[in-house]
């Protein structure tokens, strides 16, 4: 009877490539948990498997079997069903379940979560007992499985009944919210050729640039910004409006956190909180939203893992190896 | 000695016997040491993997290679200073070592011939001999101490060796010119050098038996150090001597930019895993190599990376392996040799250029970066460009769903499935996602659509040709790529590919042979318009008022030896004058993209773009022309940097569609 | 009591009464008003605040609790107590611990989940959720049928808010936790937040951002664009050459060797714009750029731009928003 698996992960494909959690997952489990880790692949794709058995995986064994004590899932992991998925796993095992994690550290009595909480906040766990710990997207990727080592596993045939896969369309925002300005993603990459020239009279830019001396451009500048939303000129007075945008801020950021520590310091426009004094009495601007905003609101920022290095794709360190004091 | 003695001299004749046999048996002692010392050293080297299939190059041929060389030292004059005299020292060595043979046979076999005419004419050519070889290194010693060479190795080892040569040969004339000295023979005169000293001796009153003490003093000094330079030659760069020669000989014939064939399923099959964490695990030749190195440093002269003052010293690479050789079998090869000083290459292959001994520097870095890639560690730079080429097959990260839309607004006939392409415009990862280089492919396609050339390109089934994986070391990922190239391009029947990075032509040229049969021919596309002008098929008629100077793509011109092309082209434009730049050809500075440094971006105190942009602008050009994407983006971020008038940086191909008008 | 806990079709449930539950309660309000039900808000927190506020957003019933230390207590509470009322529609916040809360309540109730959701819908007594994908760039459609429930999550910003109506009246009443001798989910023992730090936040985060190049002419530039970008609220990024020339980290390099960027607003001061920059934020949505070099390939990627100095135009700006 093999021994109780310290870590399990479940990891499976999504139109046929390996999302980035799940290789983030795998990366965590391998590196944590050593080689006491199971694989299991719901849908039992085989790019997957070969995946994690490269990767160091000890075994593939259906999730029923299944008995780990710590599950990393990834996001092709939990397949269509997503969240629900994780859910109903840890309600079986009882298990706790946190979402949204960047990094696992395993410690004598349970394992250490970091996770992503929005806009820059992490909140830093300490699980004991089972638990089910869905990667986030965002985590980094603290481990490269090469070809070879994937074309080296012999991953053994799973028999699992495929789900029916999601038929996506694009996003038709909601009208009473929508900005409808109609910009995609599509139409930075025009501009951007545009400014070398490579659309001959392609997208129109609608480009404004003044040549004028400098408190004419700083009037321009100002009017811009005031008209996008980004400062606002007119002195508002103290008013519930007011009041709710600044409790509108504070609690999407934290929302189990006493508000006390909801100072301004997360809040975007360090306004001078809620007095006279200064006398420069801000509003924020609306949200309104958008496409971008919402895919942005969606992936979430992508803060740096427990003692590694953010994913900075720039100058030293090169090794992914280095602890960062940044961050 | 009597007036009308024959013309000879008594081969140790001062010499005692018990000195004499005290000496063979040393020497034989040190011969016989050094030789142990080199087979355990080469039986090391066969230690390390098997080295890949070598094209052609047969026993006879080789030899004659390294004949040549030692002849004409062609590669090692390309320092004059170093290589003059380097040419004195080996000659002198040579005639001297001649000598002392003859010497032997002489005195130790029956044959006899060292008397008369011979003797005389021997005696000035060794003589020749001993002062080219003390000239020569008496310019290396010169420039160690007086000159500002950066390149040289400054280490008390070094020039130890350098100094007991200098002994050597010093202490082999006095114990000539005190041998001569004793009566001064009149024929003695054929000995030019000998005879000086002999008459600087008598002069001031040593001749005689004073002379003959000289002589044995002087005898057995340069008899010891005879006998420690025979037991030293496995060491320090006098390895070079005998590892130099091997690694010349069993030098590649491959191009300058191509790795070598990595058989990934035999790997497999022998349960090794590709690239090299440990000595070991590198090929054998790999081994040899690192031991023949002189340390002269001429890769680390020439290297960009270098250059911008990044950790990368390729020396250092190569006395790393061969300090790694010297310590345990299972030394992480990493801690010699730091990643930083990996990532930081560009692979332009100076270095291999450079080496007069022929080393495959860059080879070793790509080898030690599969290790790496192997053992999962890598920068998140390189892991991010393998996940976007095995997913969206192009390391910009760009949905593959967007490889066509450089060509909004221009015709250009994409090919359906299964349809016979005769000639094939490949446009490569840079030219469809990367401003700077879908500039070039816009300008190639509407010069392929005014001649009227029957086209096609692939569109969205167009992968990456694995260039940027294989340089990172993701050998795995290279082949995947390739192989599924390989059989698009089979199933379309291409006869001939035109493509204008010079980083897709190489690897269409000489890596994807490596991997299967390949029934196409590969044409940049500097070669394509030189020949199309050539042919009188484009005109180039409008002026093109500008100073230019070229900048050789490090894997079309050092790569592949194609410098002429895109010059052929330039001076066919009208009104166009060009300059070149102090590195041009296949001495060229590398741009600083190549190996994934566009991605990786390793720091340090300069760029490298900036460097050759500042080397561009000195010439005095107005325009830095290039052949690849890479280099026309790097050299733009390059020109920021700089301080003076505005210089445009152009691909070939744009010049000429402004000069046909186009 | 029968008659008033019946018919509550639609619930919100939620930590506290914040403005993203009140946006939720908004949809929720709409939605019960299409389908002729009631909407409830489900509390996990004691505060007084607001609740009554809920009832003016459209809250009908306003129920809560002590918060339990355990995410067990806490999803067996709010499972027994919503069920009894039969719902339809459950929404839920969109962040990481309410996600887990509406899972876990969705898997014990064997209930439908979308998760994220861009909204719901109410036709024939069919349930259509919009679920989004996790970039937030596609959608889909998915149907729960008449006897199906389903709990959706939203994140903040996506639902509308139902005006406040001050005239409005509903009930509030606590409920006790469910306990049981045995918990069947064991929950994180210890927890802590680590707030975002504006300073050093992570550019990527910002929704504004000042960017310095070159035309800063010097480390000294970058200081006084740290005041300007206080003004605005938004986080300083620099260009590689700034970088380079050791004005700033290199955290904050935009570009394709640094960080790739999607503000709201991206202002370039003294940036010229080299294709490897743009590459890094060519997706913001506003792009002003101010340079004296009109030909600046950055000018054709702008919305707004400004040939001027730019030390100038900043202070003139900051004079003005005092």
């Amino acid at each position: 009877m093999p021994p109780t698996p310290k870590a399990a992960v479940i990891i499976g494909c999504i139109d046929g490539i390996l999302p980035a959690s799940d290789r983030a997952a795998t990366a965590l489990a391998v590196t944590q948990f050593g080689d006491v880790v199971v694989l299991c692949s719901p849908r039992g794709e085989e790019a997957a498997l070969r995946y994690g058995l490269g990767a160091g995986a000890r075994d593939v064994v259906p999730i029923e079997e299944c008995n780990a004590l710590v599950y990393l899932v990834g996001r092709g992991g939990a397949g269509v069903d997503g969240d629900l998925m994780v859910a109903q796993l840890a309600t079986a095992r009882h298990a706790a379940l946190v979402l949204d994690v960047l990094d696992v550290e395993a410690c004598a009595d349970g394992v250490r979560v970091r996770r992503d909480l929005g806009r820059g906040a992490r909140e830093e766990l300490t699980v004991t007992g089972p638990a089910v710990l869905m990667v986030a997207d965002d985590a980094p990727q603290r481990m490269y499985v090469s070809r070879f080592r994937q074309m080296m596993a012999a991953p053994p045939p799973v028999e699992a009944a495929a789900n029916q896969p999601i038929s996506w369309g694009p996003v038709r925002l909601r009208a009473k919210t929508a900005d409808l300005t109609g910009r995609t993603a599509g139409a930075a990459r025009d501009r951007m050729f545009a400014a070398f020239g490579l659309n001959d009279g392609g997208a129109a830019t609608d480009a404004h640039i003044i040549t004028a001396d400098a408190e004419v451009c700083a009037e321009h500048l100002v009017r811009y910004l005031a008209h996008h939303g980004f400062v606002d000129r007119h002195f508002a007075a103290a008013d519930a409006p007011v009041d709710r945008s600044e409790h509108r801020q504070a609690s999407a950021v934290m929302p189990n956190v006493d508000h006390t520590l909801s100072d301004s310091s997360h809040v975007r426009s360090p306004r001078a909180v809620q007095g006279p004094a200064g006398g420069r009495h801000r509003r924020p601007r609306p949200y309104r939203l958008t496409v971008g905003r919402l895919g942005k609101l969606l992936r979430g920022p992508r803060p740096p893992g427990l003692a590694q290095p953010p994913r900075v794709r720039g100058p030293f360190p090169v090794s992914t190896m280095k602890v960062s004091t940044h961050g | 000695m009597p007036v009308n003695e024959p013309v000879t001299r008594e081969i140790m004749g001062n010499v005692p016997m018990w000195l004499a046999v005290a000496f063979y048996m040393a020497a034989l002692a040190a011969c016989g040491w050094a030789l142990l010392a080199l087979v355990r050293r080469f039986r090391q080297h066969r230690r390390g993997r098997r080295a890949a299939p070598r094209e052609s190059s047969s026993w006879v041929g080789s030899v004659a290679a390294v004949l040549g060389y030692l002849t004409f030292h062609r590669q090692l004059l390309r320092d004059r200073f170093a290589g003059v005299a380097h040419i004195l020292l080996f000659y002198g060595f040579v005639v001297l070592f001649i000598g002392t043979c003859l010497v032997f046979l002489e005195h130790d076999t029956p044959l006899h011939f060292f008397y008369g005419r011979f003797y005389l004419v021997a005696s000035l050519v060794i003589d020749l001999g001993g002062l080219a070889f003390l000239a020569g290194l008496s310019m290396f010693l010169y420039r160690r101490l007086f000159g500002n060479s950066r390149r040289i190795l400054r280490r008390a080892y070094v020039a130890a060796l350098l100094w007991l040569l200098l002994a050597i040969g010093l202490t082999g004339f006095v114990l000539e010119g005190a041998r001569i000295a004793v009566d001064r023979p009149d024929f003695e005169r054929w000995s030019v050098a000998g005879y000086a000293i002999g008459l600087g001796l008598n002069g001031i009153g040593i001749e005689g038996d004073a002379a003959l003490r000289l002589h044995r003093f002087s005898w057995t000094v340069h008899a010891i150090l005879c006998v420690v330079f025979f037991a030293l030659l496995p060491w320090g760069f006098f390895s070079h001597m005998v590892y130099g020669a091997v690694s010349w000989a069993l030098r590649t014939r491959r191009s300058r930019s191509t790795l070598r064939p990595v058989d990934l399923q035999a790997q497999a099959r022998a349960k090794q895993v590709p690239g090299a964490s440990t000595w070991p695990q590198l090929s054998w030749i790999d081994l040899l190599q690192a031991d023949a190195c002189t340390t002269c440093g001429r890769c680390n002269e020439v290297c960009p990376a270098h250059a911008a003052g990044k950790p990368l010293h390729p020396r250092d690479v190569v006395l790393g392996v061969r300090e790694a050789m010297d310590s345990s079998d299972t030394l992480d090869l990493q801690s010699l040799i730091d990643a930083d000083v990996l990532w930081s290459c560009t692979t332009c292959g100076a270095c291999n250029e450079a080496c007069p001994v022929g080393i495959e520097v860059y080879d070793k870095i790509v080898e030690l970066r599969r290790g790496t890639v192997e053992a999962g560690v890598v920068p998140t730079a390189a892991s991010d460009c393998f996940e976007s080429s095995a997913e969206e097959f192009n390391p910009f990260r760009k949905p593959n769903a967007d490889r066509m839309s450089w060509a909004a607004g221009l015709n250009v006939p994409v090919a359906a499935e299964g349809m016979p392409i005769e000639l094939l415009y490949w446009v490569g990862c840079a030219g469809s996602f990367d401003p700077d280089g879908c500039s070039v492919s816009r300008s190639m396609v509407k010069i392929l659509n005014h001649l009227g050339t029957s086209y096609r390109v692939l569109g969205t089934r167009e992968r990456c040709t694995g260039d940027p994986a294989r340089r990172m070391g993701e050998e795995g990922l290279f082949q995947e790529l390739a192989r599924a190239n390989i059989v698009t391009l089979k199933n379309h029947g291409v006869q001939r590919v035109l493509t204008h990075c010079p980083h897709c032509f190489n690897s269409f040229r000489n890596e994807y042979p490596q991997l299967d049969d390949v029934a196409f021919e590969v044409e940049h596309h500097t070669q394509f318009l030189a020949r199309m002008i050539a042919e009188g098929k484009l005109k180039a008629g409008n002026g093109v008022e500008q100073k230019v100077t070229f900048h050789d793509p490090c894997y079309l011109g050092r790569g592949n030896g194609e410098t002429q092309a895109p010059r052929r082209v330039l001076s066919s434009l009208p009104q166009l004058t060009q300059v070149e730049m102090p590195r041009h050809g296949r001495e060229s500075f590398c741009c600083g993209a190549g190996g994934g440094s566009l991605w990786l971006d390793v720091r340090g105190e300069d760029r490298v773009e900036n460097i050759r942009a500042r080397e561009a602008a000195d010439t005095g050009a107005d325009t830095i022309v290039t052949g690849c994407p890479f280099c026309k983006g790097m050299l733009a971020a390059g020109r920021e940097s700089l301080d003076g008038p505005e210089i445009d940086v152009r691909d070939l191909a744009e010049l000429v569609v402004q000069a046909e008008g186009l | 009591m029968v008659d008033s806990d019946s018919n509550i079709g639609v619930w919100v449930i939620d930590d506290a009464p914040s403005a993203a539950c009140v946006e939720r309660l908004g949809d929720a309000r709409r939605l019960a008003n299409t389908m002729g039900t009631r909407v409830a808000v489900l509390l996990a927190g004691c505060e007084a605040d607001g609740r009554q506020d809920l009832i003016h957003h459209g809250a009908d019933l306003v129920l809560y609790f002590v918060s339990p230390a355990d995410m067990g207590t806490k999803v067996r509470t709010t499972a027994e107590t919503i069920k009894a009322f039969g719902p339809r529609v459950v929404f839920a916040g969109g962040n990481a611990p309410a996600r887990e809360w509406a899972a876990l309540v969705a898997a014990r109730q064997d209930w439908m989940l979308v998760s994220p959701a861009l909204m719901v819908d109410w036709q024939d007594g069919d349930i259509t959720v919009t679920r989004l994908d996790h970039t937030g760039r596609r959608s889909c459609r998915l149907t729960a049928s008449e006897q199906q429930s389903v709990v959706v999550t939203m994140r903040t910003g996506v639902a509308v808010e139902w005006p406040a109506d001050t005239s409005r009246c509903g009930e509030l009443r606590e409920i006790e936790i469910a306990t049981e001798a045995e918990t069947d989910v064991k929950t994180g023992s210890t927890s802590r937040i680590i707030p975002a730090d504006p300073a050093t936040v992570d550019i990527r985060h910002a929704d504004c951002l000042v960017a310095g190049g070159r035309g800063l002419g010097g480390k000294e530039g970058f200081d006084l664009l740290r005041r300007f970008a206080e003004t605005l609220g938004a986080g300083v990024a620099a260009s590689r050459m700034a970088v380079d020339l050791g004005w700033i980290e290199h955290e904050r390099q935009v570009g394709q060797t640094g960080k790739t960027v999607e503000p709201d607003l991206y202002i370039a001061c003294g940036i010229s714009g080299a294709s490897h920059h743009l590459d890094g934020m060519s997706h913001a949505k506003h792009i002003v750029a101010i340079n004296t070099d009109p030909d600046a390939p950055i000018f054709k990627l702008a919305h707004l731009g400004l040939v001027a100095d730019l030390y100038a135009v900043l202070q003139g700006v900051e004079r003005r928003c005092r």
